[in-house]
Order: structure tokens, then sequence, then C-alpha cells
């Protein structure tokens, strides 16, 4: 691999390291109420300045999103994908004789830097638009959770893909999004596809 | 004896301090961006740092907050802002003395032997050995003599200040910094400090 793409790659990876670890930080802030019930009233501006600290984390996350945006156009152009193409892929499970395959295909609506490890690894999350899932079978549809009855049926590895409930603020209603995750790494990248679970094709 | 209310509520803010301070802590850990990445991360470096300095103002605010509850739990042991205090420690080794003016009064930020304690803060702290009368300065008797009250089942502490004490970390108000201080821990509950002091290993005298 070339000297600029490794030099790409630590950049990205320092800057996963930092939102997972900003995530981590607001969560544990968020966890439990920091200043008890007990003594609320006597400490009006403590519990002030705590609920400013959580927006002082979402602003420090915003600003790293931000800020690691050229890396990540850098990085897709590399990766050969692009907000607003397609993204399409496989993943699969084999189960002795069997391979129970999910097949996907999807537009991009946008990419960032995931601010979780997805089973240890970093990761790239597509949010996906009109997407479209197949299992091997037969069943299909746009989320996850409407191929609930055939993915626990089977055995379908779905690792690198995940569901979420997120608010629409224009809409003010909840809405499903799917997104995939691609490793960050060359390395892991190829790493799932050996392991069946993810393959872009 | 029922326990005082402000004992549990005291419990409760130091708890809350521990819990910002772990978060904190970690927040100061870890360099926001490796040195090579520093340039492109400029506003993310900004952000962290008012981050960190957010955390700072807030376990002020909560110790500022804790002032009231504090005082009572000061008054419930004879002691008051201002005033002298004297601590006692006994070990094998003899008996020493520790003596000062009462001058800050704190939650201390870590557990001690598993107990939420609070820290006060004596200032221009003299020393006495149990056999010898009057006070002296912390050199003229040094550590192992003063082990004592030095090492106490609380401890006394001496935090690092400009002119080269001994000690541990302790956020020393800054109008501290170039005195003798001495940092007594002691834990919050009535029933710890009596044990303590039965124990006659530290106790105030």
């Amino acid at each position: 691999m070339a000297t600029k793409d490794t030099k790409l790659e630590a950049a990205l990876v320092s800057m996963t390291g930092t939102l997972v670890y900003l995530r981590d930080l607001a969560a544990t802030l968020s966890a439990k109420p920091i200043v008890p019930q007990s003594v609320t009233s006597h400490m009006p501006q403590t519990r002030a300045e705590i609920a400013a600290l959580k927006l002082q984390f979402e602003n420090a996350q915003r600003v790293a999103h931000q800020e690691a945006q050229p890396f990540v156009d850098e990085w897709l152009r590399l990766v050969g994908l692009q907000v607003g193409g397609v993204i399409r892929g496989t993943m699969g499970h084999r189960i002795s004789s069997r391979t129970d395959v999910l097949t996907f295909e999807g537009g991009i609506a946008h990419a960032r830097l995931h601010h979780y490890l997805v089973s240890g690894v970093r990761v790239m999350s597509f949010t996906l638009e009109g997407a479209r899932i197949s299992l091997s079978d037969g069943s299909s549809g746009a989320l996850l959770s409407e191929l609930k009855d055939s993915l626990n049926r089977g055995h379908f590895k779905t690792t690198a893909m995940r569901e979420t409930i997120d608010d629409d603020a224009e809409a003010a209603t909840k809405v499903r999004k799917l997104h995939v995750h691609v490793p960050v790494q060359a390395r892991m990248r190829e790493d799932w596809v050996r392991g069946h679970t993810l393959q872009l094709t | 004896m029922a326990k005082p209310p402000f004992e549990q509520d005291l419990v409760s803010m130091v708890s809350s301090l521990i819990h910002l301070r772990t978060i904190g802590e970690e927040l100061r850990k870890k360099p926001f961006a490796i040195p090579r990445m520093e340039a492109a991360l400029r506003d993310s470096r900004a952000a962290f740092a008012d981050l960190t300095s957010s955390f700072e103002r807030t376990e002020e605010t909560l110790q500022r907050e804790a002032q009231p509850c504090l005082a009572q739990w000061l008054a419930a042991q004879g002691l008051q802002l201002g005033g002298e205090a004297v601590f006692e420690g006994s070990s094998a080794m003899g008996i020493a003395r520790v003596r000062g003016g009462l001058s800050v009064v704190r939650l201390c930020p870590n557990m001690i032997f598993g107990r939420r304690c609070v820290e006060l803060i004596l200032e221009d702290a003299s020393f006495a050995l149990g056999a010898l009368p009057g006070y002296t300065d912390f050199e003229t008797l040094g550590q192992a003599q003063l082990s004592p009250v030095l090492n106490g089942v609380q401890g006394v502490r001496i935090p690092v200040t400009k002119d080269g004490y001994l000690g541990r970390h302790l956020s020393v108000p800054e109008a501290l910094l170039d005195r003798h201080v001495v940092r007594i821990t002691l834990p919050i509950k009535q029933a710890d400090i009596d044990s303590l002091t039965r124990s006659s290993h530290f106790r105030r005298v």
C-alpha cells in the first residue's frame, strides 16, 4: 500500500479513536444523574454546568466530525465510493453445507466515521437511502427489522449492518435508518471479506 | 444518635465529585490529536480544551455549593474555618502532632480506604513530638520522626508546594501554593471518625 494511503488510514484511525472516546465519556456523563436527587436543591449551579457540559460534548463531537470530513472524502475516493453514489455487497454465514447470504444495495446518503468500534474494528458508517436487502431464502425488504423472521430462522451475519431509530426533526417523528459499516483500514476490509462479514461488490 | 442529614448529603456530593473527576481525568489523560494531526484538528482541539476547562469549573462549582453543608459538618466536629486545629497521630514509633490554621474545607475527590472523605487544609502548619514541648517546623523534626502523624490511618499529607515540600497531587488554592500547608483527610461519617479516634491512630485534640 502506498505510504500516502497508510498515512490517511493512520489519521482516520486516530480520529475514530477520538470520536469513540468522546462518545464513551459523554455516555458516562449521562449514564446516571451526577448530582443525586437528594442534594439537587443544594446545587442548582452545578446542575446547570453539567447540563452545559453535555452540550459541549455534542459540540466537540460535531467539530471533530467536521474536521474529519476532508480525510473522509479522501478515503472515499480511495475506496471508490461516494456520497450520492451506490454501495452494494454481501454478508454470508457458512453453516455446515449451507451458506446464508445477505445481499444489499442502496444509495449513500452520507458517510461518516463511526463512534463505536464494530467487533473491535474502526469503521466508516454509510447511511443508506432506498436500500434493498435480499436474503438467500428468497425474502427481501428495505430494513433489517422487516426481515426479522427470516434472519432469526437462518444464520445470517449482520455484523456490518445496523439499523437505527432516529429522530426526524422535520416530520417530528421517528425514522428507521439502515447503515453499513466498512472498516477504515484496508487490512481489516480484507479480513472482513475472508470472514464473510462484508464483501463490497 | 440519629445521623445528621448533612452527612448523607456530603456522601452524595462526594460521589458526584468522584464521578465528575473520573471523567475529567480521562479527558486530561488523552492527547486529543496525534502531533501530526494537530494542524488539521485545530477547532476540535479548541472544543476539547473548552470541555476540559468546563469540567474543572464544574468541579469547583460543586465544591462551592458544598460549602454550606461542609460548614455544618465542621461545626459538628467543633471546628471552624479560620480557627486553629490540632491533630494527633500515634504509632509504635510514638506520638506526633500537627497544628495549623484551618483555611480550607473541601470534598475529597478520592476514596480513602473505601470511605468518602472531607479534606482540610491547615495553613502555616507546625509539628510536635509527643515527648517534646513546643511546635516547630517540618524540616526540623523530619519525616521519619513525624511518621506517627504523617502515616496515621487517615494520614496527613503535605501537598506539593512551590518551595519543594513533599507530597502528592492536590488542587490547593493558588494563595496557599507558597505556604507550608498540610492536608488532612477525614471520613465524612461520624461513625468512621469515632472508630478512628477510638483506635487512637489519629484524632483531633
